[in-house]
C-alpha cells in the first residue's frame, strides 16, 4: 500500500473521529434551556449564572451576524465570513436564500448614553446584575440601520487594531475617527482597549494609564479590567 | 462590551423576550435537537476548549434565537454554521477574557470512546490548527461535516468554483501537514 493511500486512510479516520465528537446531553440541555430562559423573558439566566455577558455578545452577534446575512444577498463574494465578518459592507444584489428579509425582527430601540458616565453607571448595574431603568426610548431605528452601523464600527475598529503594532499613530487616528462618529458605539469599550495599547506603542504611557484607571473604575472585577491591567503589565 | 449600546439592546432584548411564542421556542428546540452536535464541533474545530465550546454554542442559538423569524425554512443549517463561524472567529479573538484559557476537560465524547480516537481527535485538531483559515473551513464542512459543495459556498458566502478549489487545496495541505506528523511521530 503506498504513502497516499496510507495517508487516505489516516485523514478518513481523523475525519470520523472528528465526526464522533459531541457535548454530553447534559450539557447540551442546559446550554438550551439557558436560551429558552432567555425567551421566556425576564427571570431567565444565563446556563449556571455563568458570564450574562454572553447575553450581551450574543445580541451583538446577531446584529453582525444579521449585517452580514442582509449582505449575503449579494453576489458570493470571493471571501470567507471569517475574513471579512460583520464589517462587510457589500452591496446586495440578489436574496440570500437563508434570509427571510420581509419578515425580519423590529428592530431593537437604541437608547445611546449620553455620556461616558452614563455607560459606565449602566456597566455597573449590569456587572452588579440590578434591574436596568433605561433612560426614554430613542426612535426606532430598522435593524439594517443598526446592522449597517456595527458593521462599519467593527470594520474601522478591526482597522485600528490591525495598525497597531506597527503604526500606532494611525491606530490613534482611526480612534478618533472612531470617537467622532460612534460616540456611543457597541465597541466604545474596544476600541478605549486598542487606545491603551496604541498609546503604550507610541511611549505614551501615562496617556495609556489614564485610560486604563477609568476602564478599572467602571468595572474593578471585569473583563475589561483584567484586559486593561494585563496590557499595562505587558508593556515594557 | 458592555458599552451602552449593548445594555440598552439587552434591556429591550429581555422585555421583547417576553413574548416570543410556544411555536417560536418549538422551532428553536427543533434547531437545537437537530444542530447543536454540529454548531459545537464547528467552534472546537477553530481550537477552542469543549468549555469555550460550550459557551459558543449558547451564544449561536441566541442569534438563533433572536433573528428566528428571518431564518428561512430549509436554510437553518448554513445559518447555523456561519453564524458559528462568526462566533468562534470572535470567541478567538477574546479568549483572554474566558475562562477557557484553562486545560481543555477531558472529552465529552461517547464515554465509549476509545484512546485511539481520542489521540486521531488531538491528531485532526493539530493539523487543522495549521490550515489557513479559508482552507480549514472548507474542510470541516465538507469532510469532516458531510455538508454539499454547495450548502459549503452558502456558508462561507463564496461561489461553487472557489469552494472546489480551495478545498483541493486544502485536501493536498492537509495531507502534506498529516504526513509530517506521522513522520515527527
Amino acid at each position: 500500500m503506498s504513502e497516499r493511500d496510507d495517508l487516505d486512510k489516516l485523514t478518513e479516520a481523523l475525519n470520523a473521529a472528528g465526526r464522533a465528537e459531541r457535548p454530553s446531553a447534559a450539557k447540551k440541555e442546559a446550554i438550551l434551556e439557558a436560551v429558552l430562559a432567555k425567551a421566556r423573558g425576564p427571570g431567565g439566566g444565563s446556563r449556571g449564572g455563568r458570564r450574562p455577558v454572553l447575553w450581551l455578545s450574543a445580541i451583538a452577534l446577531s446584529l453582525a451576524v444579521g449585517t452580514w446575512w442582509v449582505k449575503a444577498r449579494a453576489a458570493p463574494a470571493p471571501r470567507l465570513p471569517s475574513e471579512v465578518p460583520a464589517a462587510d459592507v457589500r452591496q446586495p444584489a440578489v436574496a440570500h436564500p437563508g434570509l427571510d428579509v420581509s419578515n425580519d425582527a423590529p428592530a431593537a430601540p437604541v437608547q445611546p448614553a449620553t455620556n461616558e458616565a452614563d455607560g459606565g453607571a449602566l456597566a455597573a448595574k449590569a456587572a452588579s446584575g440590578e434591574p436596568l431603568v433605561l433612560p426614554p426610548a430613542a426612535p426606532r431605528r430598522t435593524v439594517v440601520e443598526d446592522d449597517d452601523a456595527l458593521a462599519r464600527e467593527v470594520r474601522l475598529l478591526d482597522q485600528a487594531r490591525a495598525s497597531v503594532e506597527k503604526e500606532p499613530a494611525r491606530t490613534l487616528t482611526l480612534l478618533e475617527k472612531h470617537r467622532r462618529e460612534f460616540p456611543a458605539g457597541a465597541l466604545v469599550v474596544e476600541a478605549e482597549l486598542v487606545r491603551i495599547e496604541a498609546y503604550l506603542k507610541s511611549g505614551r504611557r501615562v496617556d495609556a494609564e489614564r485610560i486604563a484607571e477609568r476602564l478599572i473604575a467602571t468595572s474593578p472585577d471585569g473583563p475589561v479590567a483584567a484586559r486593561a491591567r494585563r496590557l499595562l503589565g505587558e508593556a515594557p | 462590551m458592555l458599552s451602552p449600546l449593548i445594555l440598552s439592546l439587552e434591556a429591550e432584548a429581555t422585555a421583547r423576550g417576553a413574548k416570543q411564542t410556544a411555536a417560536q421556542q418549538l422551532r428553536l428546540r427543533e434547531l437545537f435537537g437537530a444542530h447543536a452536535d454540529l454548531v459545537w464541533r464547528l467552534i472546537r474545530r477553530q481550537g477552542l476548549t469543549a468549555d469555550q465550546a460550550d459557551d459558543g454554542l449558547q451564544q449561536v442559538f441566541m442569534v438563533a434565537l433572536r433573528r428566528l423569524d428571518s431564518i428561512k425554512r430549509g436554510s437553518e443549517r448554513s445559518f447555523l454554521c456561519s453564524t458559528a463561524i462568526l462566533v468562534a472567529r470572535e470567541l478567538t479573538r477574546h479568549r483572554e477574557d474566558l475562562p477557557g484559557e484553562l486545560p481543555d476537560r477531558p472529552d465529552e465524547g461517547d464515554p465509549e470512546d476509545s484512546l485511539e480516537q481520542k489521540q486521531q481527535r488531538a491528531l485532526l485538531q493539530r493539523v487543522l490548527d495549521q490550515l489557513e483559515e479559508e482552507l480549514r473551513w472548507v474542510l470541516v464542512l465538507q469532510d469532516i461535516e458531510g455538508l454539499s459543495k454547495r450548502e459549503c459556498a452558502e456558508v462561507l458566502e463564496v461561489p461553487e468554483g472557489t469552494v472546489a478549489s480551495r478545498t483541493r487545496r486544502a485536501r493536498e495541505r492537509f495531507r502534506e501537514l498529516l504526513a509530517q506528523e506521522a513522520r515527527e511521530r
